[in-house]
């Protein structure tokens, strides 16, 4: 579903991914893990083709996407959808307008089916009655609801979700996390999900990728990632792990 | 040779690119009619309608003191014949579209830059991407193309307050309509407000490209979005002011 081939992507002479190969199947759930400025949402932005890619190759759904010119890119993004750490919503806008944006920029839905969809998605992702808000009347984990709602609006098969649980109090990281599983169940996407939080991780992975560096230095199961003997793996997890659990959990 | 030294007019060679390729992109979904007319409409009632007090008070004010100081001059050497035909020519030639430019370049350019500004460092504009919208078709497009259509009107409508304005101070100071209006016809050419028009649409290209690339390109967070702004009203003044002497020379 997508796969990169030696991705590299470099801001002026830094480089920030360099040769990255990943491949990802239909309906898995792969998380990008790493220190801060690893390259994780590079990644992410760079297969959503947000930024320039320096070279290498991208293929979403078997269709190379690198070299696509903007308006051929859009046709692929409509079957993508990405989640912002913040939400990203449009303030200009309330809820409903919100989700419903792609809804009618894409599609010919007559505006009691828009309604419908809008409150299906919402009610997918746990809200309700909160249509007529605007997002400064949101809470943290309301806009992040929201924002997977608009990302879930076409019924995109990929998902990509940029630190979803960033700055969540554990309740709120609890549900983003059963929602990104129920969204698979229910909608059968393939998703990245760019994280910091190892817990987390360990629930919604199918696969772990280990960036470092620009580089994945460990791809594979979460317990393939614990047996590794990297020294930053090893140290990666080692800063993780609760030293007042005997067992060792994270 | 220092890099430093060349930092600058890489710097202004950066940035005229970004104009140029917006443009580009603009004119493109221009030809196309690739419009979302909903949006334009509404950035003409917002940015144009509600720019309307603020002008017509500005150039109105403007008519009233050159009024005054030409209608002083003119009653002492018995000339008032020629007060209100150089009112006009000048209203209408030089005053009214720059002041409503430079007004609309402080009033709705600055508008422009910091709204696309915090759109851009809140991942607004990324997350338009992501929903497969092109941000300059749906941001840049309606914004431009109701500056396009607001400010020459708006312009032509500023000229007439500041005429107007000018006689109503003429009229304290003894002068009547007929003397104001009588070289008004002679020393006004239907082209001279033509030109004007053309100018002021050429302003509004101006006023929305700068907004709109200053906001687009904004980096740093809430003291980028500040300096964008800051930047989109400066800039503008400027190229309103170059640009006007360019196209006065070049149309009259």
């Amino acid at each position: 579903m997508i796969e990169t081939r030696d991705l590299k992507v470099c801001f002026g002479k830094t480089t920030v991914l360099d040769g990255i190969d990943l491949q990802i199947a239909a309906g898995e759930i792969v998380t990008l893990m790493g220190g801060s400025g690893c390259g994780k949402s590079t990644l992410l932005r760079a297969v959503m083709r947000l930024i320039p890619v320096t070279s290498g190759e991208i293929f979403i759904d078997e269709k190379r996407v690198d070299n696509l010119s903007e308006t051929d890119m859009n046709e692929v993004r409509k079957m993508m959808g990405m989640v912002f750490q913040e939400g990203a919503l449009f303030d200009s806008m309330n809820v409903r307008e919100n989700v419903a944006f792609a809804l009618r920029r894409h599609t010919r839905m007559k505006e009691k089916e828009i309604r419908e969809t809008v409150h299906e998605r919402l009610e997918a992702v746990g809200l309700k009655d909160v249509e007529e808000r605007t997002p400064n009347q949101l809470s943290g984990g309301m806009r992040r609801r929201v924002g997977i709602a608009r990302a879930l609006a076409l019924n995109p098969k990929i998902l990509l979700y940029d630190e979803p649980t960033t700055g969540l109090d554990p309740l709120l990281t609890a549900t983003i996390v059963e929602l990104i599983l129920k969204m698979r169940e229910r909608y059968g996407s393939t998703a990245v999900v760019v994280t910091h939080d190892i817990n987390a991780a360990i629930r919604i992975s199918d696969r772990v990728a280990m960036l470092h560096e620009g580089k994945i230095i460990h791809k594979g199961s979460f317990k393939s990632l614990e047996k590794s003997d990297h020294p930053h793996i090893v140290k990666f997890l080692n800063s993780m792990r609760d030293t007042r659990n005997p067992q060792g959990g994270y | 040779m220092n890099v430093k030294l060349l930092k600058a007019p890489i710097g202004f060679i950066e940035y005229i690119g970004k104009m140029v390729a917006m443009l580009a992109s603009t004119i493109y979904y221009l030809v196309r009619l690739a419009v979302d007319w909903r949006l334009t409409f509404f950035q003409m009632s917002n940015m144009g309608v509600n720019s309307i007090p603020i002008v017509f008070l500005v150039v109105g004010f403007t008519g009233m003191i050159v009024s005054l100081q030409i209608t002083e001059q003119a009653l002492r050497f018995g000339s008032t014949k020629f007060v209100g035909g150089g009112i006009a020519f000048v209203m209408v030639r030089e005053l009214a579209p720059v002041l409503t430019a430079v007004v609309m370049a402080g009033r709705v350019g600055s508008a422009i830059a910091s709204e696309l500004g915090s759109m851009k460092v809140t991942e607004q504009i990324d997350a338009l991407r992501s929903l497969a919208t092109n941000p300059v078709q749906y941001l840049v497009v309606p914004r431009m193309l109701a500056l396009i259509i607001m400010i020459p009107a708006i312009s032509v409508m500023a000229g007439l307050i500041g005429i107007l304005s000018a006689f109503w101070i003429a009229n304290m100071m003894g002068v009547q309509w007929p003397v104001f209006y009588m070289y008004v016809p002679r020393l006004l050419d239907p082209s001279d407000i033509t030109a004007a028009i053309i100018k002021s649409g050429v302003f509004a290209v101006l006023i929305a490209l700068i907004g709109c690339v200053e906001g687009m390109y904004t980096e740093g967070g809430a003291s980028g979005v500040g300096r964008a702004t800051t930047n989109a009203v400066v800039v503008s003044i400027v190229c309103i002011f170059g640009m006007n002497y360019v196209l006065s020379a070049i149309l009259f």
